[in-house]
């Protein structure tokens, strides 16, 4: 397709006018059915949104999954979803955190339907993982973790959130981030203590 | 990227220092300064305002403070190495999320390309959830025409493909009738065959052919 002379110029200043469109006015055109408005709202959220999921459930694929659900539930509710000054990712970020934690219930319904022996997952697979990338190994890390935990601290250090943002997110008082935080922490110690003071005698830290 | 650590920051952090003091006892403000990193990390500034300077100051100076605040920072590094999603997977996603939006209906514009191509109703979400080359094309006529050649296409198929048929069976009836009357029907039919007009059998091959493909479309 050729490009007209000025048609980069019309393009940035589109994008622009997209970014200075807010999620309120965007969510109320979706009610109404506007594609461009969903898309937008899409590709805005998608990355965060998704990044949650992938933390919370250590795969892509069923990351990418709950993503696209806790999205069509956005496109279905349409009118009937009312956001706030905030934006729609509070909303996005509580819907996508709930389908991920359902499916770690399923999971683990279905686990005791098998009668999966009860084993130290984190030890085990890291230890049949030597050799693999530090990355893996903090994903089995996290997924070893307590489901509540591994989401107080996927919303706070990945997402960046404030210690309220996540009570208010997760719909639990400011102490019980606190102590989720910390707990999720010293596990994650635990479970990574040989790479951890690995990279803290190796001077890694800063 | 300075964050509020919530409402009461004095009297949640004196929480976290009895929980700490537990275990081994420290200084009051080195313990302080391990509840610190032990909710919030190594990263000063997601520490709350209300304890920060004080905690800069702490491991500006003391050896032992500079060190949990360094090893706080080492865990915070290995969970930035946590596994996410690449920039073209991020894409592929944005792209069969906004298809399965368009299959449910509602939709208007075009940012898909092809909304012109919806034919409605909705897919369960289950359904849309676990499909992922997004949803399943709509059902048209297509399967017949790339069978057929151009002429028999589309629009223009349907009244030519009649026409032919109706010419070459109006013909193969005359010369049928002719030949009856002179006896001999085997001889007399392929005479027909041998001297009739190409382009009708052709039309009559055709005619069979888009009969073939419609009924293949329709079971």
């Amino acid at each position: 397709m050729a490009v007209k002379p000025g048609q980069s110029t019309q393009a940035a200043s589109d994008s622009a006018a997209d970014d200075a469109l807010s999620d309120i006015a965007l969510v109320a055109r979706v009610a109404l059915g506007e594609a461009d408005a969903f898309a937008l709202l899409v590709k805005r959220h998608v990355g965060p949104v998704s990044a949650i999921a992938r933390r919370m459930l250590g795969d892509d694929s069923e990351a990418e999954d709950v993503t696209q659900e806790a999205f069509l539930k956005l496109w279905r509710l349409g009118a009937g979803l009312a956001i706030d000054g905030s934006g729609v990712r509070p909303w996005l970020r509580r819907v996508v955190s709930n389908l991920a934690i359902d499916r770690i219930r399923a999971r683990r319904r279905t686990d005791v339907t098998d009668e999966a022996p009860e084993i130290p997952v984190a030890a085990e697979q890291l230890k049949a993982l030597e050799g693999d990338a530090v990355a893996e190994r903090v994903n089995l890390a996290l997924q070893a973790l307590p489901e509540r935990q591994r989401l107080a601290l996927t919303l706070f250090h990945f997402e960046g959130l404030s210690q309220r943002e996540v009570a208010a997110s997760m719909d639990i008082s400011d102490e019980a981030v606190e102590s989720l935080l910390a707990r999720g922490r010293r596990g994650l110690k635990a479970a990574l203590a040989d790479e951890w003071r690995e990279l803290v005698a190796g001077g890694g830290a800063d | 990227m300075a964050q509020e650590a919530g409402p009461s920051p004095q009297a949640s952090t004196d929480t976290m220092a009895k929980r700490t003091m537990t275990t081994r006892q420290d200084r009051p403000e080195i313990e302080l300064l391990k509840a610190l990193v032990e909710v919030h990390g190594g990263d000063r500034e997601r520490w709350p305002a209300s304890e920060r300077l004080a905690m800069e100051r702490l491991a500006a100076t003391d050896a032992h403070a500079a060190s949990i605040v360094a090893q706080a920072r080492a865990l915070d590094r290995m969970l930035d190495a946590a596994p996410a999603l690449s920039s073209d997977q991020l894409s592929d996603l944005a792209n069969r999320i906004i298809a399965a939006a368009q299959s449910e209906g509602r939709w208007q514009g075009g940012a898909a390309g092809n909304a012109d191509a919806i034919v409605g109703g909705a897919q369960s979400s289950r359904s849309l959830v676990h499909d992922r080359a997004g949803p399943l094309p709509p059902r048209t006529t297509q399967g017949i025409g790339r069978r057929m050649p151009a002429m028999l296409s589309a629009g223009r198929r349907g009244p030519l493909a009649s026409v032919g048929m109706l010419a070459a069976s109006l013909l193969v009836g005359v010369l049928i009738g002719l030949s009856l009357s002179s006896g001999d029907v085997v001889s007399e039919a392929q005479v027909v065959a041998d001297a009739g007009d190409e382009s009708v059998f052709q039309q009559l091959v055709m005619g069979e052919e888009s009969l073939d493909a419609l009924v293949e479309d329709l079971l």
